[in-house]
């Protein structure tokens, strides 16, 4: 932990600093959010930033911070679902691939193939278009997919831990097979893993955003910023802000949760 | 302990062994027809050149030759009992109880990232019905038998931050930690300094006159036979050539292969 100490490790600093404000902004949604997301003044349609309003309204006088704010909760936690499921499908089946080996291995890898064959995205959009829009589905959709890479990579790492002579000797006074592949195996992954999971967050957040723009994830009118993205295409011309504030939202969420990785990537590696 | 050594029990034996990696007719012989017995207290060698299936015959005992390894025919005794003919979960039962392994690398036979002490004490709870306390009673005595210095401050240590002679004595303590009296040692020192080396060498002498621990002392080192062993068998591209006790062996050598051997030495 000593690392993070140093003012040395700046990325890592920053984005902590700004996935802490995004998921503080998501929790604290009601508390800060000027008003009510979902209400509706069509007086004000596509006005500018005032004191009532800081960044405008859209084309249905929807308060366009408050929407931004509490869209937070549904892009954030939306990806941080995604991923723990992903995790929760590669974890297990990564590991079982990787240390029983086998037929077993190629078994789940000649899945991993079918599925690292085709464009992920196309595929989750692909499911999510069978299953039917709604965030639910989504997420389903792209856990389902997402899965694939990484069971292979951890797969990898497990081939690779396995290896150790500490995993023989381990063996060698006894330990049963699930008890190495926890304590030895799963142990020496957790940490690639974690860091791998840190830089994910970004890119699950983009292409959510992106299936939600395509009108496949949350529906209207909830707050996500895909979907303000996707709302605001007809003023990009007139009103362009309603484009540019959910876009800077995104990109500073990504950039922070990549920034964070880079740090602990970076941590790792000075720790080695 | 070493005078009743004639008299001591005979914890491995194994007899007419044939091991193969792999099948039909790309499959590869690692031992063929090998016979060889390890004593209570007693230390005996097995040497060869790299490739003779030494290591092999190592796996084959401790039942973890693993998915290409297999036994052709003849048969494992353990304290007596035939191994071949038991399931996995019953040999598992085995290891470490009643016959453990130290490696080549000391440095990778620990997991890097546990404490030392979190794997003794593992490694006693697997085979001993105590709890944690005691088990880190168990450790420390263990630890301090081996004449490791601060014993206690070790198991919150990481393997990284040992050094590799103490790192392979604290592998030999955590393989007899469950009281098993027959311990394999596969080129014990062949990774350390020699200055480190005689150290590994003195603890196994220790454990085997102290604990009466029978050793199977695998390696190419003839200079450690000489100072170590009391029986040895030359082994050569998967057969025994010859075996003996150590003296009578350096001193009267019967096979080409031993001389040549003996001759290889600086």
């Amino acid at each position: 932990m000593n690392g993070l100490i140093m003012p040395k490790n700046v990325p890592a600093y920053l984005g902590g600093f700004i996935v802490l404000g995004v998921l503080s902004v998501g929790l604290l949604a009601p508390l800060i959010a000027p008003s009510n997301p979902l209400d509706v003044h069509m007086t004000h349609r596509l006005a500018g930033p005032s004191m009532d309003y800081p960044l405008g309204t859209d084309h249905l006088g929807r308060c366009v911070l408050s929407r931004l704010i509490y869209g937070t909760r549904q892009s954030l936690f939306c990806a941080l679902a995604v991923l723990v499921t992903v995790l929760a499908i590669s974890v297990p089946v990564g590991v079982l691939s990787g240390y029983v080996g086998g037929t077993i291995d190629r078994f789940v890898m000649r899945i991993v193939d079918i599925l690292l064959a085709f464009p992920s995205l196309i595929l989750a959009l692909a499911i999510a278009a069978m299953l039917g829009p709604g965030q639910a589905h989504l997420l389903l959709a792209f856990a389902s997919v997402w899965w694939a890479g990484y069971a292979r990579l951890i797969r990898g790492m497990v081939l690779q831990l396995k290896a150790n002579d500490y995993v023989l000797a381990a063996r060698a006074s006894g330990s049963s097979h699930l008890r190495i592949a926890f304590d030895h195996v799963l142990r020496g992954a957790a940490r690639p893993i974690l860091v791998l999971a840190s830089m994910e967050v970004g890119t699950i957040m983009l292409a959510l955003a992106g299936l939600s723009f395509l009108g496949l994830g949350s529906q209207p009118p909830a707050p996500e910023w895909g979907v303000m993205l996707s709302d605001s295409r007809p003023y990009i011309q007139t009103v362009p802000n309603l484009m540019i504030f959910p876009g800077l939202a995104i990109a500073l969420c990504v950039l922070g949760f990549n920034l964070l990785a880079e740090g602990l990537r970076e941590q790792r590696r000075v720790a080695k | 302990m070493s005078a009743s050594a004639e008299a001591s029990t005979e914890l491995l034996c194994i007899r007419h062994l044939t091991l193969r990696y792999g099948f039909g007719p790309t499959a590869v012989t690692a031992a063929n027809d090998v016979s060889l017995s390890v004593k209570a207290g007693r230390i005996t060698a097995l040497v060869g050149e790299s490739g003779s299936g030494k290591s092999a015959i190592a796996l084959a005992a401790m039942g973890l030759l693993g998915s290409s390894g297999h036994v052709e025919q003849g048969e494992i005794r353990l304290n007596g009992i035939e191994l071949q003919s038991l399931p996995p979960h019953k040999r598992k039962a085995f290891r470490g109880r009643d016959i453990a392994m130290v490696f080549q690398d000391p440095a990778n036979a620990l997991n890097p990232v546990l404490p030392i002490g979190r794997q003794l004490i593992e490694t006693i709870r697997r085979h001993r019905p105590v709890g944690r306390t005691e088990a880190r009673r168990i450790a420390v005595a263990q630890l301090k038998r081996a004449g490791l210095p601060n014993a206690e401050s070790l198991l919150s240590k990481h393997a990284f931050q040992l050094s590799g002679g103490m790192c392979q004595r604290i592998m030999i303590a955590l393989a007899l930690v469950s009281g098993a009296k027959l311990l394999i040692a596969d080129e014990p020192t062949t990774a350390l300094d020699v200055s480190v080396q005689s150290q590994i060498l003195r603890e196994l002498r220790r454990v085997s006159r102290e604990e009466d621990v029978g050793i199977l002392l695998i390696t190419h080192d003839l200079g450690v036979v000489a100072e170590l062993a009391e029986d040895m068998y030359v082994m050569q591209a998967g057969r025994i050539v010859e075996y003996g006790d150590v003296y009578s062996v350096f001193d009267h050598p019967r096979h080409a292969y031993t001389r040549e051997l003996l001759n290889s030495r600086l």
